[in-house]
């Protein structure tokens, strides 16, 4: 009886004394399926991996596009694993298998946001230059985590194609000067007007544009729009530049108890939200 | 004692003046500087204006004039880089509020005729028969317009007018002022609007702006209660409360319900409901997301159920983003293998607890895009053998896309990489034409 004991706890500290030694090694990622399109740590990781084994070039910025796609897949392909793009726990041990990651380095260089790379040991680099030496060739040992990460400081911008950050601060500028005390519905619908104009061949062409032509926003003309935006602001720009208009394709709003143009009023009218109508 | 006091309180007040005068001397100095700047910049931009209309009015008629049709094309290509600046030198000035619109669409036409007929093509193909009318016709209006803006620029020259003037008679409050460069300008966008009446059933930019080629809405006409219903069922909370209602204004595209619910302690859902066949055309939660619980795949998984449990079918993701803790997702319809790209279906997934917080299916209901022919002419073979060397072919689909006069076509889609870079290239399925080549996010 005492030596079964004996045994089981033998063999209970013999685990523990595995799982100590041998980092635990789908732990590395946390677990989750990623996918393109997605943001954050985990996809630093992915990305580091990828180019640490040579197979993604591009920028470590955590945001899995089609750069990382790619090479991700061209990763699977290589490895005989399936060819989907995505990173399932299959792909994910085969990547710890191949590559390390230095969580400290990486998240140090992209704290101090400087274009830096990845590639094995020799090719670290935090310059733009980039050395394609240093790749290992066949496996490498198995990935040294270090711990926790340092929590993430560096920002991440996932933007809209076609828009820079620039675009959405002074949208969300005008939006918040224009309309701020309005529902959120009503927000959103400023959004889609400046949107709108853009794509009218009647007004310019580009979001600044569309803002500072003069006399069309009254908080461009009295120096609201240089107020700084709350966060709803902000999400209501977001939420337009990604296609949701409450507004049905508006070009104009006005409020009805302050207009003064006469004009205005023979717009055909859409609807009205909060205190602004808006019209065609 | 009280004398000198006296005194004091004079010398005090007299400082006091002197300060007061020279502050406001100071004040109305700088005002008036920063009044000349803005003038400066409107005449400026308006000088230019009617320098580029001339110009264009110039371009346009030697076109015209030139021998083969086949030459016309650099001149037309002087002609569309006119318009461009005309169209942004008129934006400068303060004319939004004054329905110089007209005289607006008037430059935009000139930019899009002269851009599809004479920039895009990549074939020397003359000019047809028709393509040459629209352009005589384009010309007879250049004429008319440059004539306008040269008479308002007189009036202005000769009499001092001033654009500050104008802008202060568009905000005022007494809307019929005797305002002469209103009224010129008001002149010029009456000469536009014939034109644009006898020009509009061949102009592709007016349908953009009519939407008359849209899907029409089946079934029948739903009651105010019905539309809270549609939308409540949409959003799986039965038990809220209808906040507001009410009707579309005449407008609107699509004769719908804007309506607001709102279940007790939850969030409020605004939304539109179509009065034909009630459909949801949108909705929007407007609730804080916080920190992520679920991952992006998990969160497509909620997306992907939610649309399979409203009866929507045959749809597939094309478009993917995370954005801090939210998941914007498109879905576009799917024929056999044919992504039909402008019938698409955009969903906001929280990835705090997974829950779809704002929708909407516009796009998807007004494009079903049933009568494009789904069967490319040219095979895919010679659409990649037409690809520059350098170029990596990645992924190839058959894809229905809206180009640049609205019209639905079929094309190929191809993915290619060049280093880094990743560009998605349409094709043409009837000619091989490159319609369309952009840069894919890194």
């Amino acid at each position: 009886m005492f030596k079964r004991l004996l045994y089981l706890f033998a063999a209970i500290v013999l685990v523990c004394l595995i799982e100590a030694a041998a980092p635990d090694e789908v732990s590395a990622f946390s677990g989750q399926v990623i996918v393109r399109g997605a943001t954050g740590d985990d996809v630093i990781e992915l990305q580091a991996r990828l180019q640490y084994c040579g197979y993604f070039k591009g920028r470590i910025d955590g945001i899995f596009g089609y750069g990382t796609y790619w090479a991700l897949r061209d990763f699977q392909e290589k490895f005989g694993l399936k060819v989907d793009g995505q990173a399932g726990s299959a792909t994910r041990q085969k990547l710890i298998r191949a590559s390390q990651f230095d969580r400290n380095y990486v998240y140090q260089k992209l704290q101090e946001g400087k274009p830096f790379t990845y590639y094995g040991h020799a090719g670290r680099t935090s310059s733009d230059q980039k050395t394609d030496s240093g790749i290992p060739k066949g496996k490498a040992p198995a990935a040294q985590s270090q711990g926790k990460p340092a929590k993430s400081k560096y920002t991440i911008d996932n933007l809209p194609q076609g828009y820079s950050k620039a675009d959405i601060n002074l949208m969300a500028n005008a939006v918040y000067g224009e309309s701020r005390g309005e529902p959120y519905i009503g927000q959103v619908a400023v959004s889609s007007v400046i949107i709108n104009r853009v794509a009218d061949p009647r007004f310019p062409n580009t979001i600044s544009d569309v803002i500072f032509q003069p006399g069309a926003f009254t908080a461009v003309s009295d120096g609201q729009i240089w107020l700084t935006p709350n966060e709803t602001a902000r999400r209501a720009v977001m939420d337009a530049i990604n296609g949701w208009d409450p507004s049905q394709g508006a070009l104009y709003y006005f409020n009805p108890d302050t207009a003064t143009s006469a004009w205005i009023w023979s717009r055909p009218q859409i609807q009205k939200i909060g205190k602004h109508i808006f019209c065609k | 004692m009280k004398r000198w006091r006296t005194y004091a309180l004079m010398i005090t007040a007299a400082a006091a003046l002197v300060i007061l005068a020279a502050w406001g001397w100071q004040e109305h100095r700088m005002r008036n500087a920063v009044t000349i700047h803005a003038e400066n910049h409107y005449q400026q931009a308006y000088h230019e204006l009617t320098y580029y209309v001339d110009a264009l009015q110039n371009a346009l008629g030697v076109s015209l004039a030139m021998q083969s049709r086949n030459g016309m094309r650099p001149q037309l290509a002087e002609s569309w880089r006119l318009s461009t600046l005309a169209h942004a030198a008129a934006n400068e000035l303060p004319l939004t509020l004054l329905p110089f619109n007209r005289a607006n669409e008037f430059l935009a036409h000139v930019g899009e005729f002269t851009y599809q007929s004479a920039v895009k093509p990549a074939s020397s193909r003359p000019l047809t028969d028709h393509e040459y009318h629209t352009l005589q016709t384009l010309y007879r209006e250049s004429e008319k317009i440059s004539d306008g803006l040269r008479e308002v620029q007189g009036t202005i020259m000769t009499r001092h007018l001033k654009w500050m003037d104008v802008e202060t008679a568009l905000n005022g409050q007494k809307q019929n002022q005797d305002n002469q460069v209103i009224d010129g300008m008001k002149q010029i966008n009456i000469q536009a609007t014939d034109y644009t009446q006898d020009f509009s059933p061949e102009n592709p930019r007016n349908m953009a702006l009519q939407k008359n080629k849209l899907n029409k809405l089946t079934g029948a006409q739903i009651s105010k209660e019905q539309a809270a219903g549609k939308l409540k069922a949409m959003i799986g909370v039965r038990n809220a409360a209808l906040r507001q209602i009410k009707e579309s204004g005449r407008g609107s595209h699509e004769q719908s319900y804007e309506l607001s619910v709102k279940a007790d302690g939850g969030p409020v859902t605004a939304g539109s409901v179509s009065k034909k066949g009630g459909h949801v055309l949108w909705y929007m939660i407007n609730r804080p997301v916080h920190k992520e619980e679920i991952s992006l795949g998990q969160a497509t998984e909620k997306a992907d159920r939610f649309l399979r449990e409203r009866g929507f079918h045959n749809l597939t993701l094309t478009k993917r983003n995370q954005y801090q803790n939210v998941a914007v997702l498109t879905y576009v319809r799917q024929i056999k293998n044919v992504r039909i790209y402008p019938a698409s279906i955009k969903l906001k997934v929280a990835m705090d607890n997974g829950q779809i917080i704002a929708f909407d299916q516009m796009n998807y209901l007004f494009h079903k895009c049933e009568k494009i022919p789904l069967v490319p002419k040219v095979s895919e073979k010679s659409v990649r053998s037409q690809i520059n060397k350098d170029l990596k072919v990645r992924e190839v689909n058959l894809a229905v896309i809206q180009n640049g006069s609205l019209d639905n076509i079929l094309c190929y889609e191809l993915f290619v990489t060049k280093g880094e870079k990743t560009y998605r290239m349409l094709l043409n399925a009837a000619n091989g034409d490159q319609e369309k080549m952009e840069l894919v996010g890194n």
